[in-house]
């Protein structure tokens, strides 16, 4: 199993991100409901399913920065790519998903604090795409 | 002919309870417990070898589509329903003169694992306060004043939640109580065994034979 390192998020950052949890969440969900189409199965929920998936997504990264351990991330990873398909969001929409949110993480941090964070999750991304038998 | 061993054994058992679980009945959930207990299994090992694993396959099975929200509430209270009928074998063997208080953190709702180790300390002569779910760190805290605690027990099983232990050690200093030994539990710490280094507790335990026999060393190391 891949096992990624600490990745020593400093206490700034994780406070600048626990300060836009909301609008990070808030600019990530509206940027992707733009994307014409793709979230169209969900109907007049669409906002609600995404603002609760990306809620658990900012709550479990900030928990794991807390803690200095990106596998809990990754595991949480593992669980949504199983999981997720049967709740209508399919595994490369998860993808896009977090692309945007780095995006957003980008554009809504002072830039270092973004390189830091962005920085943990391209690393679980990584390990992610390195287990991955596709 | 062939007797199955220990293990084949449990495993039969582990089976037909999830399907009773799995069908929502508790009656014969109830049947799959007092068969148990008829062949010789003990509650302890009801909890450990049964209730447990059975509880975080009905988690991965959800996780898989294969068990719905309903019958994951359903099989869960049906769990605590029967703990709470196996309550009489854990009356305490021995005394101990040490004040358990245990339970989940604020916003986190589940409880079965914390009242199985619960029911483990109490049996094993220990004076338990069992809070259940969803505990504010203020809780956790006025109690083990007032009860004079000789330790504290804090169960977490979403990760989210985790950050929640440093909002408990950090209401118990603020109160005078820093030097209370804690120990920690659920999903997280069974994944990732060292996690507990990142908090000021004392250890995690997988389960709650070995969250007793690893509190009391504590004790015999003085």
């Amino acid at each position: 199993m891949v096992q990624i390192p600490a990745p020593n998020v400093s206490a700034a950052a994780q406070a600048v991100f626990l300060k836009k949890h909301a609008s990070i969440i808030a600019a990530t969900v509206d940027r992707l409901l733009q994307e014409k189409g793709a979230y169209d199965h969900f109907g007049d929920q669409a906002e609600r399913i995404l603002s609760i998936g990306f809620e658990f997504t900012t709550s479990t990264l900030e928990a794991c920065m807390a803690v200095n351990n990106a596998d809990l991330f990754l595991e949480q990873l593992r669980w949504s790519q199983d999981r997720l398909p049967h709740d209508g969001v399919q595994v490369d929409q998860m993808a896009k998903g977090l692309d945007v949110y780095c995006v957003v993480i980008g554009e809504l941090l002072p830039a270092a604090y973004a390189v830091e964070i962005i920085g943990m999750l391209n690393q679980v991304r990584a390990a992610q795409a390195a287990e991955s038998p596709y | 002919m062939n007797y199955p061993t220990p293990e084949e054994g449990l495993s039969a058992i582990r089976k037909s309870y999830l399907a009773a679980l799995q069908q929502g009945s508790g009656r014969q959930a109830d049947q799959v417990v007092e068969d148990s207990l008829d062949q010789g299994l003990t509650a302890n090992q009801l909890y450990m070898d049964v209730f447990q694993p059975t509880a975080y396959e009905i988690g991965r099975l959800w996780q898989r589509n294969l068990f719905t929200v309903a019958q994951e509430h359903l099989a869960t209270a049906i769990i605590e329903r029967q703990m709470g009928q196996l309550r009489a074998y854990f009356k305490p063997r021995v005394s101990r003169n040490r004040t358990l208080v245990l339970g989940s953190v604020t916003q986190e709702l589940h409880r079965v694992g914390v009242r199985m180790v619960a029911d483990f300390f109490e049996q094993d002569g220990w004076t338990v306060y069992y809070l259940g779910a969803t505990t504010p760190a203020s809780s956790f805290v006025g109690l083990a004043r007032d009860v004079h605690a000789d330790m504290i027990g804090i169960s977490v099983q979403m990760v989210y939640h985790l950050p929640h232990i440093a909002g408990v050690i950090q209401e118990m200093e603020r109160c005078g109580l820093g030097g209370l030994p804690v120990i920690v539990g659920g999903m997280p710490f069974i994944q990732q065994p060292e996690l507990y280094r990142s908090f000021n507790v004392r250890f995690s335990a997988p389960n709650a034979e070995q969250a007793v026999a690893q509190a009391n060393d504590i004790f015999l190391e003085g």
